[in-house]
């Protein structure tokens, strides 16, 4: 790394330790820009007439699934929504009927009928609008449209709040095939990811890390920032421990588990405002991953991951005034400092 | 302030952090790392002894979250964090399975009982819409490879959940992540 990337790295440590209290929560605050929606909230939606879709299969959906896909379709560009929200709407469907319309309910819902299995309480229309695959989509894009801040949601979350259904994950599986038969019946590169549908990032593309001969792995390819140890606050004229390694890198830089692990928490609130992924390694030791906005917060509580494997992306929430990854390892609970164990599994941190 | 007299502050504190680093646990330059061993879980650890862990009671900056350094590690596993852990999930599968209530009653006692990311992500499900009334058996863990997560199978009326748990160290309580839900069910 050069010297001007190392100066830029401890030009944030300081006022990171000034304007944390007091801007902290305003950094969260605007951390919802941050959605990383390659169709943007009001792009152009693709268009697919549902008479022209041609007799084939697409991920298993045959010509009956991809002509009721096509009237989705039709019925989000009716409504002026995004190719993500458009493909919000197939990736529910299959989640709810597997693209049919089908006339009968389940167990939590004996009364739902339709496309998106819609029930009978009012809130859907009449039997014959909740059986009609238009009729039913636009009555979907309605309610979804209300959710403002959907783009800043993963595509599940924002069909879960729709559908209101008992599993807010359920639709994840069901968006590979969403993007697949949307690209395929409309022809368009929507530039929306496989893989991503239970992450708020549309567009991410997830890479792996460099990988040591012990079989750890570089948290992120950034520059050597400020120091783990005890730092003097300015405000509070107190030292205190700054528990891990800064890494300065540019907003959205792919952040990789160290070791393979299970993730034990993701989210906001353990480090107040501040982003935060924990990966339990076994054996006593666990690494902290802080900063990253919601967006950039790519596994789940529970989920195993690899080492390398891409777990998140850089950001800046929480008590930091520029884009950087601040990385703790915890060894039987405490804190040690990152650059001396990791290079004790042959990975140089900023290198 | 400007640009320079940043830099200068910059420059003041960050010899002070040296200083104090120097004096203060980090043995790295000193100490040549012993060679890594594979650890049970196939995994290669350092001789974690090398390295010295901040002291608890040790004052902690807003990047790691504030307060003062408390380590709590968990235990290995054994039968008596066993039955703590399974009663939690059964705990939490029977308050989440009540698709009688109304939405606020139903919310307000299961929600103390979710991780942070579990009550953003729940907080919108409509509890009619949950297939299973009860638990009807005993929870059994599957998967105990973290002592943070632990994933415990519950039977109910509408077939057979995994619960996933996760807890933030040793003295923590046992929150849900998730409510898998049967097959076939959603």
């Amino acid at each position: 790394m050069d010297g001007k990337k190392l100066g830029a790295g401890a030009i944030i440590a300081i006022p990171v330790l000034v304007l944390a209290g007091i801007f902290g929560f305003l950094l969260l605050a605007t951390s919802a820009a941050a959605t990383c929606n390659p169709t943007g909230n009001s792009a152009a939606a693709v268009t697919i007439d549902p008479a022209s879709v041609p007799n084939t299969s697409i991920r298993g959906y045959g010509h009956e699934q991809l002509v009721n896909a096509a009237y989705v379709i039709q019925a989000g560009k009716a409504l002026n929504l995004s190719v993500r929200d458009q493909t919000i709407g197939v990736m529910t469907a299959m989640g709810e009927s597997g693209l049919r319309v089908v006339n009968h309910g389940d167990t939590a819902g004996p009364d739902s009928r339709g496309l998106f299995q819609q029930r009978d309480n009012g809130a859907w229309g009449s039997y014959a609008d909740r059986m009609d695959p238009f009729t039913s989509a636009t009555n979907f894009f309605k309610k979804l449209a209300t959710i403002s801040d959907r783009d800043s949601l993963a595509p599940t979350i924002v069909a879960h709040r729709v559908q209101v259904n008992a599993d807010p994950y359920h639709y994840e599986k069901f968006w590979d095939a969403a993007v697949a038969v949307v690209d395929g019946l409309t022809g368009v590169k929507t530039g929306l990811s496989t893989g991503t549908g239970g992450q708020v990032c549309s567009a991410n593309i997830a890479t792996t890390g460099h990988i040591s001969a012990q079989g750890w792995a570089l948290p992120v390819e950034g520059s050597l920032g400020d120091r783990y140890g005890r730092r003097f606050h300015p405000i509070y004229h107190e030292w205190r421990l700054h528990a891990g390694q800064d890494l300065p890198a540019a907003c959205d830089t792919p952040i990789y588990a160290a070791q393979a692990g299970t993730v034990t928490y993701t989210g906001f609130g353990r480090y107040g405002a501040n982003g935060l992924i924990v990966v339990d390694h076994g054996g006593g030791v666990e690494t902290f991953y802080v900063h990253e906005y919601a967006s950039g917060i790519l596994v789940r509580e529970g989920q195993k991951v690899r080492a390398g494997q891409q777990i998140g992306l850089v950001g800046s929430s929480g008590d930091s005034i520029g884009c950087h990854l601040h990385y703790e390892v915890h060894v039987h609970g405490s804190t040690v400092d990152p650059v001396p164990f990791m290079a004790a599994v042959g990975i140089t941190l900023g290198g | 302030m400007t640009e320079g007299s940043l830099r200068l502050a910059v420059a003041t504190v960050a010899t002070a952090s040296m200083i104090v680093l120097a004096g203060c646990a980090s043995q790295s330059g000193t100490t040549p790392p012993a060679s890594p061993s594979p650890s049970s879980a196939g995994i290669t650890m350092p001789d974690l002894d090398q390295f010295t862990p901040a002291p608890s009671g040790e004052p902690l900056d807003e990047e790691g979250g504030g307060g003062t350094l408390d380590p709590q590690p968990a235990p290995p596993w054994d039968a008596q964090q066993e039955v703590a852990a399974i009663a939690a999930a059964e705990k939490a599968l029977a308050t989440f399975a009540r698709p009688d209530l109304e939405p606020t009653e139903w919310w307000a006692a299961l929600a103390p009982l979710l991780t942070s990311t579990a009550q953003q992500d729940y907080q919108y499900v409509d509890p009619a819409n949950i297939p299973a009334h009860r638990v009807t058996g005993a929870g059994t863990i599957v998967d105990d490879s973290s002592r943070y997560a632990v994933f415990v199978r519950v039977p109910s009326d509408a077939g057979m959940y995994t619960v996933v748990l996760t807890r933030q160290n040793g003295v923590a309580p046992w929150l849900a992540a998730r409510f898998t839900p049967p097959e076939g069910t959603h």
